[in-house]
């Protein structure tokens, strides 16, 4: 009856129920008696009339369900349009983040390959600084080092001594040094010898001087008496033989005066050699002495020096443990360094298919987009930053949702 | 000392391996890329040549195969030096023709001592 949702007219609801009841009756009316008839004739009318009521009364609350039906249905038309609506909105948003996380992945990649090149420079920086340092502490070290090696090669013709054998050769030469300053004490010495033999010897020669000159006197007290024998013997010629005399008389007299001379020279060379002897004596026992107080001396003086060298030698043993440390810990900066190469490479290999996978994802999201409908403003436009109201403060700020 | 040919698209890579070797008294050339080792290992010949995998262009397997194409370097000992370890690559880099396999990051010591090994004795 209500199939269609819509109520019957009251005619009509009036007439069907009134054949309802009256069809019966007039099937039955030939049979039954008159009374009855009329009686059940007034029921029959007061049923129709009582059915109609109740039909009627049924209808309204049909009709009223219906409306109220309708309206739910209305409402839920709207809210399915709110719901629509809001839809687009959201998928204008989805779509503006989409396209604002594109974006961000773009810079983002950017930013990382400038990162990259930046960290790179540094290391490279780092590097070139850090290998011309060593370079340099590596060069100090060996040439601290070769102080105590001596050049063993001397291909080049110049060779150097090590510190312990140059001082060994310095204390060889102040050996040699003090044992010429020895013989040098010791040839004086024989000087002087020597000079006591001469002076021996001058006193020899005063000796056969004051012979000499004994015989001089002889050969004038000779010559004298010659000459008195020859003026004895006056009246003879006896002439030469004065002759003789005189001759042999100035003869003597020459020899005399050449022995003094003789004489006055050697006293000089007597006190000139006596005085050289005493000055070279002295100075030979002070050639002595010093040579011993040098011996002495340098003795100390190298083994200060062998001790400074011992350590120098042990400074420079710590400094090659310490290049040694530096190395290691180079080696451990080495290791290290490689790691942002590898970082380098490990972000390569992720970035491209992670930026081809959020490419490809924007992509489909713009497709979907176009396929709801989404204008592309009220993407751009839902994509922009949400200005929000502080409520404590009077200015706004940015807020970037994504 | 030895003459050896570094390659790899890193510079500090490049930089730290140059300063191993060179601390040891080695003479080292650098390349970029595998086209750059090509031609510098044509030009003159290298006693050793340690060589990245991964590197825009041609990779550290093809040079290694391209090397050894070469008459002066058949014999030459050549190292990779990578952050791969995979043994599929390792097989790949041996049947190219490749002495050693290095992981980075790689100990100073250790690969003076590769060196060593592989080196002939001068």
């Amino acid at each position: 009856m209500l199939d269609d949702g819509k109520t019957a007219s009251p005619l009509k609801t009036v007439l069907l129920c009134a054949a309802a009841v009256l069809v019966p009756w007039v099937w039955g009316v030939w049979a039954m008696p008159p009374w009855v008839a009329l009686v059940s004739l007034l029921l029959s009318a007061a049923a129709v009339f009582l059915l109609y009521g109740l039909i009627k009364s049924h209808g309204a609350t049909i009709r009223a369900e219906t409306v109220a039906a309708q309206r739910v249905e209305l409402r839920q038309v709207d809210a399915a349009g709110e719901s629509e609506t809001a839809l687009r909105q959201m998928m204008g948003s989805w779509l503006g983040s989409a396209h604002t996380a594109g974006a961000n992945l773009r810079q983002a990649s950017t930013l990382l390959d400038e990162v990259t090149q930046q960290t790179e420079a540094a290391a490279t920086s780092i590097g070139k600084s850090f290998q011309q340092v060593m370079s340099k502490t590596g060069q100090q070290m060996d040439d601290a080092v070769r102080l105590l090696k001596s050049n063993s090669d001397g291909a080049g013709g110049s060779t150097w001594l090590s510190l312990p054998d140059f001082i060994k050769a310095y204390e060889q030469q102040l050996d040699a040094v003090t044992g010429r300053m020895m013989d040098f004490s010791k040839a004086s010495e024989e000087m002087s010898r020597h000079q006591s033999v001469v002076r021996d010897h001058s006193l020899a020669i005063d000796e056969m001087l004051d012979e000499l000159r004994n015989m001089a006197a002889r050969i004038r007290k000779l010559a004298l008496d010659s000459t008195v024998a020859a003026n004895r013997d006056a009246g003879s010629d006896t002439r030469w033989f004065v002759e003789i005399a005189d001759r042999i008389r100035e003869t003597s007299t020459s020899a005399h005066e050449l022995t003094r001379r003789m004489r006055d020279g050697l006293e000089k060379i007597r006190e000139v050699m006596s005085g050289t002897y005493e000055e070279l004596s002295k100075s030979g026992d002070n050639v002595r002495l010093a040579a011993v107080q040098a011996k002495v001396d340098v003795s100390q003086l190298n083994i200060a020096t062998m001790e400074k060298a011992r350590e120098v030698t042990g400074t420079l043993e710590k400094i090659t443990d310490l290049g040694k440390e530096v190395r290691r810990d180079i080696n451990q900066i080495i290791v290290a360094m490689q790691y942002q190469d590898i970082t380098q490479q490990k972000l390569e290999q992720i970035k491209a298919p992670l930026l081809a996978a959020a490419m490809a994802g924007l992509a489909q999201c713009e497709a979907q987009g176009r396929a709801a409908g989404v204008a592309a403003g009220a993407a751009a436009a839902a994509a922009q930053p949400a200005r929000v109201q502080d409520p404590g403060k009077s200015k706004t700020v940015d807020v970037e949702l994504f | 000392m030895s003459n050896i040919l570094i390659v790899d698209d890193s510079m500090t890579m490049r930089q730290m391996v140059n300063f191993t070797l060179s601390s040891a008294g080695h003479t080292v050339t650098e390349a970029g890329n595998t086209d750059d080792a090509l031609l510098n290992a044509q030009k003159q010949r290298f006693d050793l040549v340690i060589s990245d995998v991964n590197m825009p262009g041609r990779s550290g397997i093809e040079l290694v195969t391209e090397l050894r194409k070469l008459a002066d370097y058949k014999f030459v000992p050549i190292i990779l030096l990578t952050t791969e370890s995979q043994p599929e690559m390792k097989s790949k880099g041996r049947a190219a023709g490749a002495t050693g396999w290095i992981v980075k990051p790689f100990d100073p010591e250790a690969l003076l001592g590769v060196l060593r090994k592989v080196l002939p004795a001068s």
